[in-house]
Order: C-alpha cells, then sequence, then structure tokens
C-alpha cells in the first residue's frame, strides 16, 4: 500500500484529495497543512508521494520542494496548481517537481498521475544493479497505439536510464514521465488527430475519440517510431507519429506558464529535458537530457 | 444578483462520490468563515501577501464545491494583493459577505439532504 502526504494549508481542498485518493487507490493519505508539519511528517513517516499545494503561508510549495529535493530526494512531489500560480509552478517543476495537476482537473487527472508515479517508483523488471553497468544503447521501436504499450517502453527506458547521472532517482522518473508525455501526445494528438477538434477536446472526450478511432482507417494504419539512445552522457528520444503534425510557431518556448487548458503534455516535456526540438511538420518530436554531475562516472 | 451553485460541477469534482461531496462542503462550511476572517484582517493589517493568498484560497475552495459563479470577488482580492495594494479590499470583503450567505445556505441544505 502506498502512503501519500497532502500538503494544502486548504481544508476542504485536503479533503478533496485525501477522498479523490482513496476513493481509487489503494493507499494510505496523511495530510498536513503547511510545509513545515509537512517536513515532519516527512522526516518521521517516509512517504511514496508528496503531493503540495503552492501557495501556503510560511514555507510554501516551492520551498518544501527544495527542502524534499535536498533532505529527500527519491521522493517524488508532484504539485497541485490553482488558477494564478502557472508561472510559480513552471518555476517549480524547473527546480524538480516530479509532475503537476491543475486544481481545477482533480478529479480527472489526479488518481493517473499518482498512479504512474507509483508504477515508476515500483518498476522490477530488470535488476537495476546490472543498468548501472550499462555503456550504452541505442533501440528503435514501432508501436501500435496502444497506451498499453506506451507505459511498457517508458518502464523499459526508463529502467535503462540508471546509467545516466541525474542527480537522484526522482529526476529519472521525471525523465520517464517526459517521455511518456511525448508518446501520448504522439498517440493522441498526433496519430489520433484529437487536435483537430474544435474546442480542444476534455479527458473523456479524447478517451472517446480514441475508441472510435484506433481500429478504423487511416487512424488504425499509424504507428509511433521511437529510438532511444541512453548513454553515461545523454539520453535522447526522438518520437515520430504518422499523424499531421501541427502548427509549432504557436509554441512559447520557454513555457513559463503551464497553460492546463492544452494539457500537460508540452510544459512537461518543456521544464523535465534540457531540449525539445519539432520537426517543421510537428510529428517528431526530439528530445534530450544531458547528466547532471561534472567529473568521471563512479560506479 | 442572485447564484445558484453549480451541482454538475461540484459532483465532476469529486468523481460523483456524493459521500465525499458532503465531506468536502462540511470543510467548506467550517473553512470558509476562518477565511472571512483572514480576509478581515489582512485589510486591516495592510497584509498584501496574506490578502493575495486568502483570496487565491477561497476562489479555488468555491471552484472545488461548484461555486465558481459566486468567486469574482476572492479572484478581486487575489489580484489586488498581488498588485500590493488593498485600495477597493474592504468593498469587494463586503460583496463576499453579503453574498455568502446565500451559498452557504445552498450547501448547508445539500449536506442536510445527504445526512438524511
Amino acid at each position: 500500500m502506498s502512503h501519500i502526504i497532502v500538503v494544502d494549508d486548504a481544508l476542504t481542498d485536503r479533503t478533496l484529495i485525501s477522498g479523490l485518493l482513496t476513493d481509487e487507490l489503494e493507499c494510505h493519505v496523511e495530510t498536513a497543512d503547511n510545509g513545515e508539519s509537512a517536513l515532519e511528517f516527512i522526516d518521521a513517516r517516509r512517504p511514496d508521494i508528496v503531493l503540495t499545494d503552492l501557495q501556503m503561508p510560511d514555507m510554501d510549495g516551492l520551498e518544501l520542494l527544495e527542502s524534499i529535493k535536498e533532505e529527500y530526494p527519491m521522493i517524488p512531489v508532484v504539485l497541485m496548481t490553482g488558477r494564478g500560480s502557472e508561472k510559480i509552478a513552471a518555476i517549480a517543476m524547473k527546480a524538480g517537481a516530479t509532475s503537476y495537476v491543475a486544481k481545477q482537473r482533480m478529479a480527472e487527472d489526479l488518481v493517473s498521475t499518482v498512479k504512474r508515479i507509483i508504477a515508476a517508483t515500483q518498476e522490477v523488471m530488470i535488476p537495476p544493479q546490472l543498468m548501472h553497468r550499462l555503456e550504452y544503447s541505442n533501440c528503435q521501436f514501432t508501436l501500435n497505439n496502444d497506451p498499453g504499450q506506451i507505459g511498457s517502453v517508458v518502464a523499459h527506458l526508463q529502467s535503462m536510464l540508471r546509467c545516466l547521472p541525474l542527480g537522484d532517482e526522482s529526476e529519472r522518473i521525471r525523465v520517464g514521465l517526459a517521455l511518456e508525455a511525448a508518446l501520448s501526445n504522439a498517440l493522441f494528438h498526433g496519430n489520433m488527430d484529437t487536435s483537430q477538434e474544435s474546442p480542444q477536446p476534455n479527458e473523456a472526450r479524447r478517451q472517446e475519440l480514441f475508441r472510435k478511432r484506433w481500429n478504423r482507417k487511416p487512424w488504425c494504419d499509424r504507428r509511433i517510431s521511437l529510438t532511444a539512445e541512453i548513454s553515461r552522457e545523454l539520453a535522447k528520444f526522438v518520437i515520430r507519429d504518422d499523424g499531421n503534425g501541427f502548427d509549432t510557431s504557436a509554441l512559447d518556448p520557454d513555457f513559463m506558464s503551464l497553460d492546463t487548458e492544452r494539457g500537460r503534455g508540452l510544459p512537461l516535456m518543456y521544464t523535465i529535458m534540457d531540449s525539445v526540438e519539432f520537426n517543421d511538420a510537428g510529428n517528431e518530436v526530439t528530445l534530450i537530457r544531458h547528466r547532471v554531475i561534472e567529473g568521471p562516472v563512479t560506479d | 444578483m442572485s447564484f445558484q451553485v453549480d451541482w454538475n460541477a461540484a459532483l465532476a469534482n469529486v468523481s460523483d462520490n456524493r459521500e465525499l461531496l458532503q465531506l468536502v462542503i462540511d470543510a467548506f462550511l467550517t473553512e470558509s468563515a476562518q477565511i472571512r476572517d483572514q480576509i478581515s484582517i489582512a485589510i486591516t493589517n495592510q497584509d498584501t501577501k496574506q490578502l493575495q493568498r486568502t483570496g487565491h484560497t477561497l476562489k479555488g475552495i468555491m471552484h472545488s464545491v461548484g461555486a465558481s459563479s459566486w468567486s469574482h470577488p476572492a479572484r478581486q482580492l487575489e489580484e489586488l494583493g498581488a498588485a500590493g495594494t488593498t485600495d477597493g479590499a474592504q468593498e469587494l470583503a463586503d460583496e463576499l459577505n453579503r453574498h455568502l450567505p446565500a451559498l452557504l445556505e445552498q450547501l448547508r441544505t445539500f449536506s442536510v439532504e445527504q445526512s438524511n
């Protein structure tokens, strides 16, 4: 059973978030109403995940994140962002938050986000020690339009990322989340054309479109190509879909605002990876993440 | 001005779990009085940081209970605080205090019906 700490100064939101989690996940949830209490909880209980609000009195969410990254770097931190907190949320993502959920989309995104992170922290497919011995890998996948395949390939590559010095364990999970976001974009926005809808579909509508299209032409013939190059210096992922692409000139390259209306995929990629480049057609993205420590690699 | 709680939105926020919505509403009923006091203190002390934060919190929890249409004064208080001023905050607090009882009444009615 996973142990989750929810940090929010608002009793109403602590009640809502705890209820959504315990309703759908096998987990034990504890709550704290400020950052300092949260740190005491974390020190005593060592939770699997911390979910934190950003705007709180005394120690705010960004300060809490920095303390957790300093003292407990293995613990993933998920931000819960209200309207008006987008800029500080982007700063917190750059500072090492594992992911974020917009408060106005809690019911849609919270449980799936936490599930993905729990799965990423519990993967045991390959002995982790072996992956610390990996020097270089270059592999290519051609994926069907199957969300399950995305989860499997991300788990596999995330395991290989153990050879790349990223600073701490939660960084490896963050890179995995960015890769998963890119592959999900390729599947839903690219191959399934959900971005062509106007207005932009919500998650329920996106899933409905997927169920209608996944086995129909032209969508069923489309594939996702993934090339992954992982070494002790960098991880480079090239993801290409067979969809119609999108207008990349409209992108905000700094992504200083986490625009929740357009989905979380692009902000996750931009705030976690060192480099995000699209081709002109908008159907291929190259993600690069470099090692973070200087000097020779030690075992 | 007469607003109604958007029960569809409120239930969507809790994945249609009415028992959870009752817990969330009970928390809101407890918390909203405290936040009103905090807003009042922030205005008296001209504490713009607290004004911004409490306005932000009230706006957020109003959304959680399906009362976004009531949250305009809270959002404006947040914006005033963010702009570093309390000028005009008392008028907004008065507007909140005029309309909040009707919201609380609608929420209490749901809570009582759910209990029965």
